[in-house]
């Protein structure tokens, strides 16, 4: 059975591929609706039959609001298909850095891997999880702070 | 389990490659939502075992799914608000939403 849903993830993740690169509106909702029958269907498949009742209900609004926008906006995508420059370069390191961490974290090579999480407070794990946190929080202040002065001109 | 949750991560990492590298505002909706189907499909995953999932996962996912449409759903309007009002799509022509 996990052969069958894995099959079907991976026709997800290509019709997701399929509504990004494709540059006609109508193509790209038709691709996106397809991954979400899909995905409705792997959790039916997998026996969580809650989750794919919320995805069909879930699917059939967005690809009504999907309908909406499209008939509201371009009907061909103009806009270029990637960004430039060093923002490109950044991007990508960064789209490298999430696949590369998260597949760690998911098999469980880290000491913050899922299954770990729940370490003993003041462990080694307690204080790499709570320094992570205060990280986060000064490059959140970081990012406030830079955004101070930075008017409409 | 192990598969489906790197195959979930696979799904989240499409997803965000479209709002990383995409300038379309509609493309990059549609990525976020990818990613959220990517992260409702690592949730069950992880709650499956065998023919079922626990209770616990299903809640967690739906949540997830209806959730993040609803959003989703919201970022559509605003991207046509936002089409009216500067006659494009692409996230670079719309400096005025700066500061």
């Amino acid at each position: 059975m996990e052969s069958t849903v894995s099959v079907l993830f991976v026709l997800i993740a290509i019709a997701g591929v399929a509504a990004l690169e494709l540059r006609q509106a109508r193509s790209s909702l038709a691709a996106i609706g397809v991954a979400l029958g899909l995905f409705a269907v792997a959790m039916f498949v997998l026996g969580a039959v809650e989750v794919g009742i919320g995805m069909i209900v879930a699917a059939v609004a967005l690809l009504l609001v999907l309908r909406w926008a499209a008939a509201h906006t371009e009907t061909n995508d103009s806009v270029p298909a990637f960004a430039e420059g060093a923002g490109l370069v950044f991007a990508l390191l960064s789209l490298v850095a999430f696949v590369v961490v998260a597949l760690v974290v998911v098999r469980g090579n880290l000491p913050l891997a899922v299954a770990q999480l729940g370490g003993e407070e003041g462990g080694h794990v307690g204080l790499l999880r709570e320094g992570l946190v205060i990280v986060t929080a000064v490059a959140a202040a970081w990012a406030m702070l830079r955004k101070k002065g930075r008017k409409d001109q | 389990m192990s598969q489906l949750c790197i195959l979930s991560v696979v799904l989240v990492a499409v997803g965000l490659y479209g709002v990383l590298l995409k300038r379309n505002h509609l493309k990059i909706v549609l990525g976020i939502e990818l990613m959220v189907v990517g992260v409702a499909g690592l949730v069950v995953a992880v709650g499956a075992e065998g023919t079922s999932v626990a209770e616990v996962s299903q809640s967690l996912g739906l949540i997830a799914v209806v959730g993040g449409t609803s959003v989703v759903c919201l970022m559509i309007v605003t991207a046509v608000r936002l089409y009216e009002k500067y006659g494009t799509l692409d996230i670079r022509e719309m400096r005025r939403l700066k500061g």
